[in-house]
């Protein structure tokens, strides 16, 4: 290693310090050593202390079966179960297959049979038609709105249950019956606040064309 | 009993006895070194379980030490010492040590005293004019008996570094014991 001779000294004194020292108080070891073995066995390796001090029981076995019986005993418990669900089929095959048949045949049945009629999307939707649409198609009985202007004759008197009748018979859905706005006035200019119609002004004459150049002054 | 590489696989495999052995083996030694660093009983106490709890877990989870059981339980008990160092700053090595030399049941000799003298002067540098670095590499190499090698394991430093750090360490520690030694004679 290379050291001087006082370094060899220190050295020396070092490795004699190995023996001094504290050693474990007997009471603080036994405590340590007591909650290492109870971590032991709340970790599940190992038994605890009050379990380890009786090995007799440690090794002990349960009596009556041997090792490695239970597993046999379950091997054989599946085999019978499933002889007998086997045995159970065959004897009762001929049914099984009438049954299976019989649901198959069904089914086939069932796929051949139309389709029932199909609610329209106003049903669905449950909105009133307009009269345009009306007039074209039957309309639902089963709506709650009445519609103006529109009488079911088999139906009663609807005035008297509907409490806020339409306003002018319009009820606000007239696509493509709107009346075109008609002119009540005729532009004549006349203390009307719109500006006349543009008319072209010609171009002024005094002003010089703002392409040429302008005139220097000479001096 | 099993012992070595044999008590390791044993314990590896979880094995009762094993790591009952393990403990009653180690736990001494642990102690003792750390008592060496942070100087508290109690302190020492709580880090010899939790090195113990820690040895158990990596075993419980296939982990752990492959070959060298002892440099593992040192190293974990030095990690421990130094996080615990710095969080408390709580640092007075050796002083304990003093206990069994004042012990003396008869009356110590000439050779004895002077004995005594240079142990006091020894602890006082070590204490003082030893870094970390240095103390930690002194214990292990001189009062735990660690090779270079397994030092450099536990530190976790190159072993070139280790010797470099050691020989610094021994160098000053002769410095400050001669001059200590002159203050006191």
């Amino acid at each position: 290693m290379g050291l001087d001779p006082d370094e060899q000294e220190i050295v020396r004194l070092l490795t004699k310090l190995k023996d001094a020292g504290g050693a474990y108080p007997r009471d603080m070891l036994a405590e340590r050593r007591r909650a290492y073995l109870s971590s032991m066995a709340g970790l599940g390796l190992a038994k605890g202390p009050e379990m380890r001090s009786n090995n007799g029981i440690k090794n002990s076995r349960r009596p009556g079966l041997p090792r490695g019986s239970g597993a046999l005993l379950e091997m054989a418990l599946i085999a019978v179960i499933l002889a007998e669900t086997s045995a159970v089929v065959y004897a009762y095959r001929h049914e099984l297959v009438d049954f299976l048949q019989t649901n198959i045949t069904d089914s086939r049945v069932e796929q051949a049979a139309p389709p029932e009629a199909m609610p329209t999307s106003l049903e669905i939707q449950g909105v009133s038609p307009s009269p345009a649409v009306i007039s074209s198609t039957a309309l639902p009985t089963a709506t709650g709105t009445p519609i103006p202007g529109i009488a079911d004759e088999t139906a009663p008197d609807t005035s008297l249950l509907s409490a806020t009748p339409g306003p002018n018979g319009n009820n606000g859905n007239h696509y493509g019956q709107t009346p075109k706005p008609e002119r009540t006035k005729e532009n004549n200019g006349n203390g009307n606040n719109d500006k006349p119609p543009k008319e072209d002004k010609p171009p002024k004459d005094d002003e010089p064309p703002r392409d040429e150049p302008k005139p220097t002054k000479a001096k | 009993m099993k012992e070595g590489f044999a008590l390791l696989r044993a314990a590896q495999n979880l094995d009762e006895e094993a790591l009952t052995a393990i403990f009653d083996q180690f736990a001494p030694a642990i102690y003792k070194y750390t008592l060496r660093l942070c100087h508290d009983a109690i302190v020492a106490d709580n880090i010899v379980g939790d090195v113990f709890a820690q040895l158990l877990e990596q075993f419980q989870a296939g982990k752990g030490p492959r070959t060298n059981l002892r440099s593992y339980l040192y190293q974990t008990a030095y990690h421990l010492v130094v996080d615990r160092s710095r969080d408390n700053q709580h640092n007075a090595p050796l002083e304990v040590a003093m206990g069994s030399f004042e012990d003396g049941q008869f009356a110590p000799t000439q050779s004895q005293i002077e004995e005594r003298v240079m142990m006091e002067a020894l602890i006082s540098s070590m204490n003082t004019v030893l870094t970390d670095d240095q103390r930690h590499v002194i214990i292990l190499r001189f009062l735990e008996d660690f090779s270079l090698k397994e030092v450099a394991e536990i530190i976790g430093k190159e072993v070139n570094n280790i010797k470099v750090i050691q020989n610094r360490g021994i160098a000053r520690l002769r410095k400050a014991m001669g001059l200590q030694l002159e203050e006191d004679w």
